[in-house]
């Protein structure tokens, strides 16, 4: 069972690596919509934390809704370890 | 039933009217709008746009999100005889007013959220999307023109007439505007539309930016054809297939990261064929082999077009489905109407000989807007052509290594120069370091492109520091965070450097300057 918060802890340390740089990332800040995420990196986080979390992300869950923010990636994890 | 020949743009449109009214041209989310739609909206933009002064030839910058209105805006441009300049929603304000600057745009059509971003002096007039934006006093709402009463059917205009300028970059320097007259456009449609068989029952998935000549090329082949326009945003592999599914796409056009994204789906695809799908595309780099392998196996049906094209261009090559076991490094032979000379030290050469890719034919560009020297590089006298024949005729030279087999098959074997190609982007590395320097902790940098089996090539930059305000140099950790967060502000996310790596001195060529290929070599992971 993973709590969301953690989660969120693991994609905003994974996006300050991979993506964002230094700025502090809002739970809320739309990342995909913003531009900011793109295509190819978003297969990248869906990798770390299939790989993190021992999930398995369906083909039709991998969409703008559930990776629109912070918080919507961490409570599909959440909701996937429940 | 009156149809007229096809010299421009709006030629295509009004047969497509003529033929059928109420056919659907376009799906933007959950709306849908027919050929009819199309030529009513765009006279009404069109009246506008006269209203506020825009005149033949002058150019139109259309910065949006792909939407029913951008396309409209396009139509609306052209039949006032303007030239339409699609900008990359993806560009940041700092490429915005470059664009508008070099193009020397008087009046732009805007998403309200795009509009905001950008200084007001960069237009005189602006329409936007959506609610009012908070600066640009006097702009106008698009929705209120495009629904208003009464249209101006256009000016007339030819087909040697300006279309649309395509911003891309080369090997040095800044973006080049590449011009297309209206002949170009058209006789791309209409080539392409040709081999790819376009009929009015088709459905085409677009999901490419119009700024790109191949994202274009689906719009203009659809009304063409009569066919429908289905607009896609999201490339996430869910979202991604249920619009293939949903919309009943038959065409699909893409470039290599597409096919990454749609692969991830391949449990779904076993399982539930898309069996509508007729045929898809790929151009703008070529397709890993294994990835080529795995679409043959899921698409049984689907007829797989490996093309290749440059801007200055539109189209060079195309592969026929039959022909696709020879392998993705093959970019087929010439379209139709075009021939492709493989020269070296000005001659012809022979099979398996490499040379550089010279387009001769109908879809050569007109140059790159207002740079003289670069047009002089790239489009050159055709170097066979009969002496007698004065005013002669231009080809384009692509800067692109091929080789033609005995059969008259092509295959690409890469540049050299330091153009770089990342996911159907080009970019020069001087666009990359400015960028880098633009955070004011880059010292000096060097950009260049390493091989990357999905997107082609990925950047990498190599970059000294600048010296603290106490006189030490910056720690790097977070100055390296603070650099790629600054160009992840300023430029799109195509353009920032996969890997950033800090040195205390970049290697110098005894003439002092920044010594390209020996940082490539250091730094880079090579070929492979």
């Amino acid at each position: 069972m993973v709590d969301a918060g953690e989660a969120a802890e693991v994609i905003r340390e994974w996006l300050r690596k991979n993506v964002t740089g230094d700025r502090h990332m809002m739970d809320d800040h739309p990342l995909i919509e913003s531009g900011l995420l793109t295509s190819l990196q978003t297969v990248g986080l869906v990798v770390m934390l299939e790989e993190r979390f021992g999930i398995v992300i369906e083909d039709d869950e991998f969409d703008e809704d559930n990776f629109a923010s912070i918080a919507a990636i961490s409570s599909l994890v959440a909701s996937k370890t429940a | 039933m009156r149809l007229r020949p096809e010299f421009t743009f709006t030629d295509l449109l009004v047969n497509a009217t003529e033929r059928d009214p109420s056919a659907v041209a376009v799906v933007d989310g959950a709306s849908r709008y027919t050929f009819g739609d199309l030529s009513d909206q765009s006279a009404a933009l069109c009246r506008r746009l006269i209203e506020l002064g825009v005149g033949k030839g002058e150019r139109v910058g259309i910065y949006m999100e792909k939407s029913w209105e951008g396309i409209v805006a396009m139509l609306a441009a052209t039949r006032a005889g303007a030239a339409f300049v699609n900008i990359n929603p993806l560009l940041k304000p700092a490429q915005v007013s470059y664009i508008a600057g070099d193009s020397g745009m008087r009046c732009l059509i805007a998403d309200s959220t795009k509009l905001d971003t950008l200084d007001g002096g960069i237009a005189q007039h602006a329409l936007y999307k959506g609610p009012p934006p908070r600066s640009w006093a006097g702009a106008t709402d698009i929705a209120e023109v495009l629904t208003g009463e009464g249209g101006h059917p256009g000016r007339p205009s030819l087909e040697t007439d300006l279309a649309t300028i395509l911003y891309t970059s080369g090997s040095t320097g800044r973006p080049k505007g590449v011009a297309f007259s209206q002949h170009n456009l058209v006789v791309g449609a209409q080539i392409v539309g040709h081999y790819l068989e376009n009929t009015a029952d088709d459905r085409i998935l677009s999901v490419l930016p119009f700024s790109f000549d191949y994202g274009l090329n689906q719009l203009t082949t659809a009304i063409r054809a009569g066919a429908t326009l289905i607009i896609q945003h999201s490339r996430l592999p869910g979202d991604l297939l249920r619009g293939l599914r949903s919309s009943g796409a038959t065409g699909l056009a893409g470039v290599p990261p597409l096919w990454s994204l749609l692969l991830r789906s391949s449990r779904t695809l076993a399982d539930e064929p898309l069996t509508g799908l007729r045929y898809v595309t790929n151009s703008g780099g070529r397709i890993p082999q294994a990835n080529l392998d795995q679409l043959r196996q899921l698409l049984p049906g689907t007829r797989i077009f490996l093309m290749y094209g440059l801007t200055e261009a539109f189209r060079s090559t195309y592969l026929p489905p039959e022909e696709i076991g020879r392998g993705s490094e093959c970019i087929g032979r010439p379209i139709p109407n075009t021939e492709i000379l493989v020269i070296r030290d000005g001659r012809e050469c022979g099979p398996g000989e490499v040379g550089e890719l010279v387009h001769r034919g109908p879809t050569v560009a007109q140059g790159y807007w207002g740079d003289e020297e670069a047009t002089q590089r790239a489009y050159r006298p055709h170097p066979l052509a009969m002496p007698e024949l004065l005013n002669g005729e231009r080809v384009v030279y692509s800067g692109d290594l091929v080789r033609r087999d005995d059969e008259g098959y092509l295959y690409f074997v890469g540049r050299d120069d330091a153009m770089i190609k990342s996911g159907g982007y080009r970019m020069s590395p001087e666009e990359i370091e400015e960028i880098l320097m633009g955070s004011e902790l880059v010292r000096e940098a060097c950009a260049f492109g390493e091989p990357d089996a999905e997107v082609g090539q990925h950047i990498v930059a190599v970059i000294t520091l600048r010296e603290g305000p106490d006189g030490s140099e910056g720690p790097d950790g977070s100055a390296v965070e603070a650099i790629r967060d600054h160009a992840m502000r300023n430029a799109p996310p195509y353009m920032v450097p996969a890997r950033l790596h800090v040195v205390d001195e970049l290697p110098r060529t005894p003439s002092g300057k920044i010594d390209r290929k020996s940082i490539t070599a250091t730094y880079g992971a090579g070929e492979g």
